[in-house]
């Protein structure tokens, strides 16, 4: 079983700490939450894990090879993948050479595994030949998955993944979060639908201007009286 | 029949321009597919021209030995580009690249074994025509049979998005060294193919002057495909002459059609035929 640790992790942007010792721990097969109000430091986690920005102190761990210092292609080699807030593909390619992309450290992709990744993430009518810029917004989305996907990883990191979809759109998305998990997979899922981090997390933390508020399951996230005071307002 | 000898001999040399253009545009071309607006190539081709000149004229060393150590050195000064402009995008890179050109033409006009400024004489003319189109043909053929490699769709997701590029495990700093070598080999060939056809070089054949021209032909052509690169030079080296009885406003015209390319094709001559051979959607099918 492979885990993605966090011990002890600090970001410092100036004289603010976005992160002030934060520890996060994700097991394989195991679906983290990651909640909290804007700016608390949930993207920033995101990012000091894949190496974009430096953590100031702390370690980070996943299996036993140490990841912070290494830059962000290292770490995306050593089993890490992500979908960004803000869609990030590769907008002028196609859609096969944007799931290629994921893959193009293992593998060429044959286009029968490019189906199937599509078919997954729920993409069976896609153009292959399509513009990754021209797809519909939740098509986008999901492209950004199966881009993560076919690299093969330990751990995804899914930033709002639900973003924009409407209740339909995030049904499928459940199925596919707790599919990946099945899969033996550790997902980190940023989200701000806690219903949808209710449904399928095993394991919630609550940052809070860049410390850990509140760890636990979800049932036991919704009660919590401080997360309700600094983030949900009302009990869920 | 026997009026193509003729026309070889009337416009061998537009011939051998038009090839020695299209390779450079190549080189640039390979660049851009990275993003990476690196404007080096008549350097490069200047590097590897001198080299190879000064090898055989000088040293007297056969051909067949100089020429791949000049291709070599300008591919090993093209990666060594790479590592102090690496942070380097857009017109930052532009400029960085324009004064390494400048750098190279200045150190030729003031050393001795270039020929200074009245540059470098008696060079055998012991490449011709086919040679030029040979290599031409090589070097499409290698570029087109690496169009669906990883290093291409590398390349390509590079230009695209570097900070996602490296998310799914590019280390694009590499990515950008090898384009830069793989320019500065691909300029070197039209280097020595140039010295030896030319019989003389001087610094002001590699000043920035040839560096706006290669821009021009893969900005008609299409920045990112190889062959929109090669019509590109064809078209910009022919219109010049062809246009020749206009005298000194032959210029203009290549002027107009630049701009008519820049508004009514921003994508090039490439962007006309994609456009006219669109493909039809692909369905992904289940059992695909």
């Amino acid at each position: 079983m492979t885990s993605l640790r966090l011990e002890n992790v600090r970001v410092r942007f100036g004289g603010v700490d976005a992160l002030a010792g934060v520890d996060v721990r994700i097991d394989s097969g195991m679906v983290v939450g990651l909640i909290g109000p804007n700016g608390a430091g949930k993207t920033t986690l995101v990012n000091v894990t894949t190496g974009i920005v430096p953590p100031a102190a702390g370690s980070i761990r996943l299996g036993d090879v140490r990841l912070d210092g290494k830059r962000p292609y290292q770490i995306a080699r050593c089993g890490i993948a992500r979908t960004y807030q803000n869609i990030r593909l590769f907008g002028a390619l196609d859609v096969e050479s944007n799931v290629r992309a994921g893959a193009i450290r293992r593998a060429d992709l044959d286009p029968a595994a490019i189906g199937a990744l599509l078919e997954r993430v729920g993409m069976p009518e896609a153009d292959l030949r399509a513009t990754a810029s021209s797809l519909a917004y939740g098509d986008q989305r999901r492209l950004e998955i199966a881009r993560a996907l076919a690299s093969g990883p330990a751990i995804l990191m899914l930033d709002e993944p639900a973003a924009g979809m409407n209740p339909s759109e995030t049904q499928a998305l459940a199925s596919l979060v707790r599919s990946i998990a099945r899969d033996g997979i550790g997902v980190l899922l940023i989200e701000h639908d806690v219903g949808l981090v209710r449904k399928i997390c095993d394991r919630v933390t609550v940052l809070n201007f860049g410390t850990v508020l509140a760890e636990g399951s979800p049932d036991e996230i919704v009660r919590d009286p401080a997360v309700i005071e600094a983030y949900l307002g009302t009990a869920v | 029949m026997h009026e193509l000898p003729l026309l070889f001999t009337r416009y061998h040399t537009l011939l051998d321009q038009i090839g020695i253009n299209a390779i450079l545009a190549l080189s640039l071309s390979i660049c851009l597919r990275a993003g990476q607006l690196a404007l080096a190539q008549a350097a490069f081709m200047g590097i590897a021209g001198y080299v190879c000149a000064i090898a055989v004229v000088t040293f007297g060393w056969p051909l067949a030995a100089a020429a791949p150590i000049a291709v070599g050195c300008s591919a090993a000064v093209g990666a060594l580009l790479a590592l102090p402009v690496e942070r380097l995008r857009g017109v930052y890179l532009a400029i960085a690249t324009i004064g390494f050109g400048e750098i190279v033409r200045i150190v030729a006009y003031n050393l001795q074994i270039t020929g200074g400024g009245d540059g470098l004489n008696g060079i055998p003319p012991l490449l011709s025509t086919p040679w030029i189109y040979g290599t031409l043909l090589t070097i499409g053929a290698l570029l087109y049979a690496a169009r669906n490699s990883r290093f291409a769709l590398a390349q390509a997701i590079t230009r695209e998005d570097e900070a996602a590029a490296a998310g799914v495990g590019v280390d694009t700093g590499r990515v950008r060294v090898v384009t830069l070598a793989c320019a500065g080999a691909i300029a070197g060939c039209a280097g020595v193919l140039y010295a030896f056809t030319n019989f003389f070089l001087t610094p002001s054949d590699f000043a920035f002057g040839r560096m706006e021209q290669i821009l021009v032909y893969c900005v008609i052509g299409g920045v990112t495909s190889p062959l929109g690169a090669v019509l590109g030079a064809a078209v910009m080296t022919v219109l010049p002459e062809a246009f020749r009885f206009l005298q000194d406003f032959r210029d203009v015209l290549s002027g107009v059609v630049l701009l008519a390319v820049i508004v009514f094709a921003p994508g090039g001559i490439a962007a006309l035929w994609r456009r006219g051979a669109r493909k039809k959607p692909v369905p992904r099918t289940a059992n695909a």
